[in-house]
């Protein structure tokens, strides 16, 4: 069987030009008429099969190519762009989370009850600062404006002295803010750039503000008043 | 077949120029139709797979390197996408009867050897149809499309002893298979 296959590869190898020793072979078939048969034979159907009909493409086969294929360039764009804004949900949050942690790292005020300071937690509606800002601050800002350290040399000081103080401190801000918002609205809205361009100081009194009870705030807000009354 | 600037389309192509791909399908559609064809033995599963080919090589433009002439290439796409498709449909053993219901709506150009040349035909198909599809598409690249051994090694991925071996079964069992149902056909 094995010898029959040689045979059959021989002969098939030598109508193809492809025999590594045609000569040799050549001879080898034209001393056997059998052989020299099954090779007409070969011959007659690869004549034949290539005379065989095969069908032609369709007309619009070059223009279903084309619908088939796949739109790479808004593909790219589409899954660029669904990258960037879940970068950014994935900032926001993070920001958020980090900055809603803070308040209850900071110690209480002395005087203050820890539970009634929970539940008459002021709100951000005191320094009307937009939400939107606050959540664009980056966590990276508070720890390098040196939030902490702040805090500490705080707690060291009279807690009039430190409520004058951030009135002082907001004060200016405000100021800051009303003589720089005219041209800033004009040009792009307020939270794309306030926080990175305002003083470090304004953010670590706002955050610090987040820890003071009713009565404190009620006193500060007084001291804003009159403070911003005489600016 | 081959074309000396196929690379250099296909290089433009991957560089985004739509206009050198759309050359490339119209250059090779026929080729690859009429393999898949053989392939297949279904006229419109022939054309849906030569489309997939050709959607295939578009997606592998980027990693396509001209080592080896690019018809082994493009033919070696539609040779897996034909098999892929004969697998998974398992059409392989139907394929018998299609061939005898699409050949009556064939045309030939000679009408006054048809009766002869279509008994020959119609013999040889139905032994083209009794390969296995390894045997067959080795047969049909050399015989049909005129691939040297080397080239339908790269196409097949395989070693040219075995397209060796395989061509000269394909030869000898077409032979057989002629003999005994050909009418005189051999």
């Amino acid at each position: 069987m094995k010898t029959n296959h040689n045979i059959h590869e021989l002969i098939s190898t030598l109508i193809d030009n492809e025999s590594t020793s045609p000569k040799e072979d050549a001879a080898r078939i034209q001393d056997n008429p059998a052989l020299e048969k099954q090779q007409q034979q070969y011959r007659e159907i690869g004549r034949i099969i290539r005379t065989l009909d095969a069908p032609d493409p369709s007309g619009n086969f070059v223009e279903e190519v084309l619908a088939r294929l796949p739109q790479k360039k808004h593909y790219n764009v589409l899954r660029l762009s669904f990258t960037l804004v879940t970068a950014a949900i994935l900032l926001l949050a993070f920001s958020v989370g980090i900055y809603q942690l803070l308040p209850n790292k900071i110690p209480d005020s002395p005087n203050s009850d820890a539970s009634l300071a929970a539940i008459n937690m002021p709100t951000r509606m005191h320094l009307d600062v937009p939400e939107s800002v606050l959540l664009s601050f980056q966590a990276e800002i508070i720890r390098d404006n040196g939030l902490w350290e702040t805090l500490d040399r705080f707690e060291a000081i009279p807690e009039e002295s430190l409520l004058i103080t951030l009135a002082n401190m907001t004060a200016s801000e405000e100021a800051a803010y009303d003589s720089e918002s005219k041209e800033m609205l004009t040009t792009m809205p307020l939270w794309d750039t306030w926080p990175m361009t305002t003083s470090p100081s304004f953010f670590d009194a706002f955050l610090l503000l987040e820890t003071l009870n009713n009565a404190e705030v009620t006193a500060f807000n007084d001291l804003l008043r009159g403070s911003l009354a005489t600016t | 077949m081959a074309e000396t600037d196929d690379w250099k389309l296909i290089t433009q192509a991957a560089g985004g120029d739509m206009n050198a791909f759309t050359r490339i399908v119209r250059r090779y559609q026929k080729p690859i139709v009429q393999f898949c064809y053989r392939m297949t033995g279904s006229q419109s599963d022939a054309e849906d797979i030569a489309q997939e080919s050709f959607v295939r090589l578009y997606k592998a433009l980027n990693r396509l390197r001209p080592d080896n002439p690019f018809p082994t290439v493009l033919f070696s796409i539609a040779r897996n996408t034909a098999l892929n498709h004969i697998r998974s449909t398992q059409r392989h053993y139907r394929r018998i009867k299609a061939y005898k219901e699409n050949y009556p709506k064939r045309s030939t150009t000679q009408p006054d050897k048809n009766a002869q040349t279509s008994d020959i035909a119609v013999a040889l198909e139905t032994a083209l149809e009794t390969l296995s599809p390894e045997h067959k598409e080795v047969l049909v690249l050399r015989e049909y499309h005129g691939f040297e051994y080397q080239h339908i090694a790269k196409i097949l991925a395989c070693p040219v002893g075995t397209v060796r071996s395989r061509l000269a079964r394909a030869r000898e069992q077409m032979r057989q298979h002629l003999m005994t149902y050909g009418k005189g056909a051999l």
